[in-house]
């Protein structure tokens, strides 16, 4: 199975894991989150990220999400893509999350593309029940 | 094809942890599962298609079940529903 990590801004990458391990009542094993904090020492959080890459790599590859490209952390993360086997995703949200989360049977580009939809169908502006 | 019409009775609505119960049950049969509200349709077996439906308290919802286990999708499903989710209210 598909291994997930999320390295974001702050605590972005853990309120969205809590929400999703509250959403599908457990905790996921193949999900881990790496927080990018201004005083932190960039060098020892790329052989975190390398650890967890590693880690959550069971032979089918790595989706690692983050929030916002051009940042810190996705600027981090470019020097870990190997690809179809480590990929970067930006944007991420609790759908996207949900999504792949959700994917039995899938490889790693499939989940990538039905994260992607997932992301851009779920942002709408929501009218009020009839 | 078996077609039930819900009406949801947790205060919550379908929502995302209910939605979650709703999609592991569903992918436990063979059958299709399909939930309508109004002119949305959603597979029962997908977890954002349920949410899309944006489904609140006390709205009414169509589901039909088509395939080898229909009936006892049905019930177990419409079981789901009425326990409210495993809420409690």
């Amino acid at each position: 199975m598909v291994g997930y990590l999320l390295v974001t801004h702050g605590e972005i990458g853990s309120s969205l894991a809590d929400c999703v391990y509250h959403i599908f009542n457990k905790k996921i094993s193949r999900l881990d989150c790496i927080s990018i904090n201004p005083t932190d020492d960039i060098d020892k959080k790329k052989i975190a990220i390398s650890q967890k890459i590693k880690k959550n790599n069971s032979g089918d590859g790595v989706i690692i999400f983050t929030d916002i490209i051009g940042a810190t952390p996705c600027n981090i993360l470019k020097d870990f893509i190997i690809k179809n086997k480590v990929e970067v995703l930006t944007g991420v949200n609790a759908a996207m999350l949900i999504k792949a989360l959700s994917s039995k049977n899938k490889d790693l580009n499939n989940i990538i593309q039905d994260c992607i939809e997932a992301a851009e169908e779920n942002i709408l502006q929501i009218a009020p029940d009839d | 094809m078996i077609k039930k019409k819900i009406k949801i009775i947790n205060k919550l609505g379908l929502h995302a942890r209910a939605s979650s119960k709703l999609t592991e049950l569903a992918n436990k049969f063979k059958c299709e599962i399909k939930i309508k509200k109004g002119n949305e349709e959603a597979d029962a077996k997908n977890m954002m298609d349920i949410l899309m439906l944006s489904a609140s308290f006390e709205s009414k919802v169509d589901v039909t079940f088509s395939g080898i286990d229909e009936k006892k999708a049905a019930e177990e499903i419409e079981k789901l529903f009425l326990n409210f989710f495993g809420e409690g209210e």
